[in-house]
């Protein structure tokens, strides 16, 4: 089938995603190897480049828990865990029904509400993090948890996501449990959500992604050293300690990791979720 | 079907009152709050009008910061916008493996900007991973991100690292829906591959780069974490971009005021640009 025309276009088709791919892996695969090297090999093989520089001749995990004992990251990895995990159960409960609502409910100033909620999902949220840190702070929320999670709990692009999702299903799935009296809570629970695992799975893969690598708003509001995040935990490691670069390239691929097993499997989802609240209306 | 006023609200109620309070409400504060300016003599809050944005305006470091700002964004994003397209159509291409290189480039969109700047940040130090790539090619140490010239196109790099994966994947889905008989028939008509990425994918890839030229947009303007975790702005404010100047006036000078006179700034900007593009992008059709 394929002529020489196509035979060549093939050729520069795995060329160009060859080159692209190094772009992509070269970083990482120099950090996954750095993090396994002792702190004064690390900058040692880097330039000039020699063989060495891709392949470590001996390998230590010392960095791996050195992180743990010098600077206390496993506070950091479990206020991240912690914060994530809060976030997207406390967001799923809130944004479906929200989402529900707004789907099979008939009331008055529905749909200029449903508007009001999908233009805060247009204002982003590091615009209003310095206000929002203000009011934070007047609430004495400063380093808390309850600071930390709540206000990113709701979610105007996730109500938006459970809407379409919900929009699907005929009203006739409801009406004979409403005639055999039962209450829109029992039918949203045992009815609606058992059959709403997709939605369910993009929602929690999209807040929980968004949630873990969450950098202004906890920078602000978490800052002292029991609340800080991995995202500020690195970033404040970078800033001030440039001497423990093997530790940092081991917090990095610490940081990385969770985000990276959950999105590559789960691909799909994710795609499904931020396409679903981009282009198809 | 009439459902009971009490049901409603139960159902809206928590994610409405979270919005209003932590989404809508900082907005107006901000907005308000850029109209005070606070006394630390008499320690009270005074209505000063817009004396905060006047000030702005004659204020040499502000203007400074704005137009690297505009800068920085005239040119992240038309090329966070070309390469994500380019690069959609490159992994829309049937060849076979080509769905694990697809994974493999969705890989920078599970990474934080702030992790992304530190990779990049230990691979661009003057003895780090580049500089050693670069001397294969006998090419003398650069500086990166310590070069006052180098800075601001290396903090590019690295959100476009990110950047061009993640707004690949919204053309992605749209090339994806495009039906197969377009391209056969254009084929069957003799048009050459180029011809048929500006006749047939482009027009129909319309709206998908609408949506990626406004998110970009946004999110671009607002950067942030790179300036902080790597350059603080530096070497010689090359790198100083409004939000990191929104973030220092509050949290290194306590001058909330101008802090969100900055950011109220930074937001009537997008609104601008974005509506610029709405519209530049509305009249061909």
């Amino acid at each position: 089938m394929l002529g020489e025309k196509g035979f060549n276009s093939q050729i520069t088709t795995y060329a160009l995603l060859f080159i692209y791919s190094l772009f992509i892996l070269a970083p990482v695969y120099v950090v996954l190897v750095s993090s396994f090297r002792t702190s004064e090999d690390v900058f040692k093989y880097m330039t000039p480049f020699t063989w060495r520089t891709l392949i470590p001749t001996k390998l230590t995990f010392v960095a791996y828990v050195d992180i743990f004992k010098e600077i206390n990251f496993g506070r950091a990895l479990f206020n991240s865990f912690f914060i994530s995990i809060m976030s997207v159960f406390g967001g799923l409960v809130v944004n479906s029904m929200a989402g529900f609502a707004f789907a099979h409910f008939r009331f008055k100033g529905r749909d200029i509400l449903f508007v009001i909620v999908l233009v805060t999902f247009m204002i982003p949220f590091e615009s209003i993090a310095i206000p929002l840190y203000n009011f934070i702070r007047q609430l004495g929320l400063v380093n808390t948890y309850t600071g930390l999670i709540l206000p990113s709990i709701a979610n105007g692009m996730i109500i938006f996501l459970f809407r379409q999702f919900f929009k699907g299903f005929p009203k006739a799935l409801f009406e004979s449990a409403r005639i055999d009296g039962a209450s829109w809570f029992t039918i949203f629970y045992k009815i609606v959500l058992p059959i709403s695992k997709p939605v369910i799975v993009s929602a929690s893969i999209l807040m929980l992604i968004l949630r873990w690598n969450e950098f202004f708003y906890p920078l602000l509001v978490g800052n002292s050293p029991e609340y800080r995040v991995v995202q500020v935990a690195i970033s404040n490691f970078f800033t001030q300690y440039q001497t423990k670069w093997n530790l940092l390239f081991a917090g990095v691929i610490l940081a990385a990791i969770i985000p990276i097993l959950i999105l590559l499997p789960l691909q799909r989802f994710f795609v499904q979720a931020v396409t679903g609240t981009g282009i198809k209306e | 079907m009439k459902t009971k006023w009490y049901i409603i609200f139960i159902f809206l109620f928590p994610a409405l009152v979270i919005l209003f309070f932590f989404k809508v409400y900082p907005l107006f504060y901000a907005a308000i709050r850029s109209l005070y300016s606070y006394s630390f003599i008499k320690h009270t809050l005074n209505f000063v009008g817009l004396i905060n944005y006047i000030k702005l305006f004659s204020d040499p470091v502000f203007l400074d910061s704005l137009k690297m700002t505009l800068k920085f964004n005239l040119i992240v994003n038309p090329l966070q916008v070309i390469m994500a397209t380019l690069i959609a159509v490159l992994l829309n291409q049937r060849v076979k493996g080509i769905n694990t290189f697809r994974t493999l480039f969705y890989l920078p969109v599970a990474i934080s900007v702030p992790i992304a700047s530190v990779i990049w940040g230990l691979l661009l130090k003057p003895n780090g991973f580049i500089n050693g790539i670069l001397s294969l090619a006998e090419i003398p140490k650069q500086l990166f991100l310590i070069s006052q010239t180098q800075a601001l196109y290396c903090i590019i790099l690295i959100v476009s690292w990110i950047g061009f994966s993640y707004w690949m994947i919204f053309i992605l889905a749209a090339l994806q829906e495009i039906p197969l008989q377009i391209y056969e028939s254009a084929c069957i008509d003799g048009a050459s591959p180029l011809q048929m990425f500006i006749y047939v994918t482009l027009p129909l890839l319309k709206k998908a780069i609408v949506f990626i030229a406004v998110g970009a947009t946004t999110a671009n303007f607002l950067m942030f974490a790179p300036v902080y975790t790597l350059t603080q702005g530096g070497p010689s404010r090359s790198t100083h971009l409004l939000m990191y100047e929104a973030y220092e006036s509050a949290f290194s000078y306590s001058d909330v005021g101008r802090s969100n006179a900055i950011v109220v700034m930074l937001i009537m900007i997008i609104l601008i640009v974005v509506g610029i593009q709405l519209r530049a992008l509305r009249t061909e059709d």
